[in-house]
């Protein structure tokens, strides 16, 4: 009864240990970077804002002077800028990466997919976020 | 079911071991379907390890005295729930107890992050079976709790051995809180190897963004909140149970539990550093690597036999592969942290001295300084006992209370004053001017409490430093409240209390955090009434009296009771305050037969203001009288209740924040777009 018991115990694990390793999908998702520079600067963006925040509240809160919080903010604002900068130029460079980490994350926070951007001088259908397009490399509207 | 849990061990150690190299293989292959079956080979090794525990409390319950571990530490008459906390009375239960919860926890987090973070996981499933090999290896191999006893018959005929009963557990472990103690600990203990696997997995997947911080911040916590809770209940525990009227002696085990804890808690501050400014990066993996690794010590130092002597040490046979996997699992962490060096640059500078990232800096600095004093007094011994004869060494000497007093102390209050200032600098840079208005009136106050206490005749200096800075805190605390509730309810028109609801629900971190602070300072406080515990020792027979102070405690009756494992005697004292009646205390001594052993249960009158703490020493010579110890410990509740606040402000910090109601996607665009803008000009 004990063997019987261990050996459908180990027989169980096993199934589903082999189990993958027979399916047909390959899918390669342990490849994805998720911290691609993109990403990183997206992050950086989010943490400046946070930071900006919490600036706000903490001069409200009278835990900085008047002169201190200005010059601070202004910092902050000057770094969020360089940022953004930086992120347009990721964007618009067609970093095909970074696009389509963009995509997978707006898709991933269930937002609904974009409207394509239509060439206005081929109609290919281009990523929403592209500044140019990709079939004839002219420029985009919006 | 002895052969189950043998097979059941034998399995968690093959399936783990092949859940790291099918891990590894399958990101050097870039096979997900290696990687997949890894990563259900560590599910499995879940499933094995908790069915050799089953098997494990199933033989506790049936009392199967062929197995040796069960007879030494079980017997016929215990009560049911210390049968079951008998699974992990022992050093082989407690090693299979330490492995099932580190397969719990990371078949928790694989299940939990596995679609999140597809690049980490086979790392951070690799790290966390190498634990699990470890652990099952040393359940399988060295100290394993399902072996049977064997005695040689005439003949050389070995033979199975059933003794009639069990050698009984420890008596001293036979007490409620000893229940839970240890499952607390051991989740505060393996819950760091997630922090760490990430650690290691974003070192090695070259992904040393924060997303290991942020994936991980809640299992720290977890963590962090259990290790200070089994702590705490260990303390209770000490202060109950052992009779010797205190709940921290710095004993070795107890010191093995608190540098982890320390650690850690410089670990969660300096995190906020790396996710604000991106700074600390290298210092936040060094603090996690040594987390864990003093987890893995202080489970070694516990275990190995080494805390009471380097002998004992050499005859325990854990001692040994604890040490290699040490030093396997620290040097590889290490070599894998310096070739990783270039990623892990920081993004800014520190500003200013004073500032807030500073502050967090000296409280690292602080609390490892503590880590250390505690490290080196703990280990000291040790190392005095296994040095040459030409070194002064081959001595044993003991390190005890007034040097990690006279070293911890001091530490305390300095941190207590950063606790305090901390809050009020401002990130970057605090100017003079910030200083002056944040800190005049919470320290002025606390100053001029000062006075009136000295007055008062508090005279013991660092009784009264950690009085006026517990003041100086809780003074700063409030005023991060009222402060942050008043800017809150000017805008949103909300009450001051719900204004300090909403605050601290959308920013359940911070405030929590002040929570957590807050519950630190009455520890610290309760800490603190030891300076001034007295004691007496007096026989009294029936009728007879013990003053103290304000307390007279009378001697109304002496029993003996026999009781289901254990033989009894029972005092029954009336207590008076100022000459009225106030209750009555039952301490008692306690003999259990099975172990041979005596135990003393304290009876204890508590209040917020102090504690009379009563316990039966033993019978007087003349056999007549019975040998009372009354200790008089000021502000021990505070403990407690401090203990209690600390554990809840963590769970706030552990909290999500309150948002906002949900914006439409497209309205969410647009709104961030405004808030850059604005943010911008």
């Amino acid at each position: 009864m004990i063997y019987l018991f261990c050996g459908l115990f180990g027989g169980a694990v096993l199934v589903a240990i082999c189990k993958p390793l027979f399916s047909q999908d390959d899918t390669l998702e342990s490849a994805i970077i998720e911290e691609t520079a993109w990403d990183l600067l997206q992050r950086k963006k989010e943490i400046i804002l946070g930071n900006i925040q919490d600036l706000d509240f903490e001069h409200k809160c009278g835990k900085l002077s008047d002169e201190d919080y200005q010059k601070i903010r202004g910092e902050m604002a000057g770094e969020v800028s360089l940022v953004l900068e930086e992120i347009d130029g990721i964007e618009s460079s067609q970093d095909l990466d970074a696009l389509i980490r963009h995509e997978v994350s707006v898709r991933k926070s269930g937002s609904h997919e974009p409207e394509p951007a239509l060439c206005p001088s081929c109609g290919e259908k281009n990523i929403a976020t592209s500044k140019f397009c990709a079939e004839c490399g002219a420029k985009l509207i919006g | 079911m002895a052969q189950v849990g043998q097979f059941a061990l034998a399995m968690a150690v093959v399936v783990a071991a092949y859940s790291i190299v099918a891990s590894l293989l399958g990101i050097r292959l870039k096979s997900d379907k290696l990687i997949a079956s890894g990563r259900n080979a560590a599910i499995g090794t879940f499933a094995c390890v908790t069915m050799a525990m089953v098997s494990l409390g199933y033989l506790f319950l049936v009392d199967d005295f062929s197995i040796n571990y069960i007879a030494e530490h079980s017997n016929r008459d215990l009560p049911v729930y210390f049968k079951i906390s008998a699974v992990w009375g022992g050093q082989e239960g407690s090693l299979l107890f330490w492995g099932w919860l580190l397969t719990v926890y990371s078949a928790l987090v694989i299940v939990q992050n596995w679609r999140k973070h597809t690049a980490m996981m086979p790392y951070v499933t690799a790290v966390l079976m190498s634990s699990a090999v470890f652990f099952a290896g040393m359940n399988l191999f060295v100290v394993n709790p399902f072996n049977q006893i064997v005695v040689l018959q005439p003949g050389g005929v070995n033979a199975l051995f059933v003794p009639p009963d069990g050698a009984g557990l420890n008596p001293l472990l036979q007490y409620i809180l000893m229940v839970i103690h240890p499952p607390i600990l051991y989740l505060g203990f393996v819950g760091f190897a997630v922090p760490f696997a990430f650690a290691i997995a974003a070192m090695a997947s070259r992904q040393m963004g924060d997303t290991w911080i942020r994936t991980t911040r809640r299992w720290t916590m977890v963590a962090w909140f259990f290790l200070g809770v089994g702590i705490l209940l260990g303390g209770k525990w000490a202060y109950v149970e052992l009779g010797w009227g205190g709940f921290w002696a710095w004993d070795p085990v107890e010191n093995a539990s608190l540098m982890p804890w320390l650690i850690a808690t410089a670990f969660l501050h300096s995190v906020m550093v790396q996710e604000k400014k991106g700074m600390m990066k290298v210092w936040n993996m060094v603090l996690i690597i040594l987390t864990y690794i003093m987890c893995i010590f202080g489970t070694f130092l516990t275990r190995s036999g080494l805390v009471s002597s380097v002998h004992a040490f050499a005859q325990s046979p854990i001692g040994g592969y604890f040490l290699a996997f040490i030093v396997i699992g620290l040097s590889g962490s290490l070599y894998l942290l310096l070739d990783r060096l270039n990623y892990l640059k920081s993004d800014n500078q520190m500003e200013s001295l004073v500032s807030r990232e500073s502050s967090f800096m000296f409280n690292n600095l602080i609390l490892l300084a503590s880590c250390f004093a505690v490290f080196w007094g703990t280990i000291f011994p040790v190392i005095s006992e296994a040095a040459p004869e030409w070194m002064g060494g081959g001595v044993k000497v003991t390190v005890g209370p007034p040097f990690f007093n006279r070293v911890n102390v001091p530490i305390a209050i300095f941190l207590m004053f950063l606790t305090g200032v901390g809050p009020l600098l401002a990130w970057r840079k605090a100017s003079t001017n910030s200083l002056k208005r944040n800190f005049l009136w919470p320290a002025g106050i606390a100053l001029a409490a000062g006075v009136v206490l000295f007055f008062q005749g508090v005279d013991h200096f660092y009784a009264w430093l950690a009085v006026v800075m517990s003041i100086f805190v809780s003074l700063t605390i409030a005023r991060e409240f009222y402060k942050g509730a008043r800017a809150r309810s000017v805008g949103s028109g909300e009450n001051f209390v719900e204004a300090v609801v909403n605050l601290t629900l959308r920013n359940t971190r911070r405030y929590g955090g002040y929570i957590v602070h807050f519950g630190f300072v009455l520890l610290f406080l309760g800490w603190s009434g030891q300076a001034f515990t007295t004691d007496t020792q007096a026989e009294a027979g029936i009728g007879d009296t013990i003053t103290m102070r304000q307390y007279t405690l009378r001697m109304d009756r002496l029993a003996v009771e026999e009781v289901q494992n254990y033989t009894s005697t029972k005092a029954t004292i009336s207590l008076f305050e100022n000459g009225e009646k106030v209750g009555v205390l039952y301490p008692e001594r306690r003999f259990y037969s099975s172990s041979g052993q005596p135990t003393t249960e304290v009876a204890i009158w508590s209040t917020i203001k102090e504690d009379l703490y009563v316990v039966f020493a033993g019978p007087a010579p003349d056999g007549k009288k019975a040998i009372m110890q009354v200790y008089l410990n000021p502000l021990v509740a505070w403990v407690w209740i401090g203990g209690i606040i600390l554990g809840l402000g963590t769970l706030i910090a552990m909290l999500p924040n309150k948002k906002s109601a949900p914006r439409t996607s497209q309205a969410s665009r647009v709104e961030e777009k405004i808030e850059v803008e604005q943010h911008t000009t």
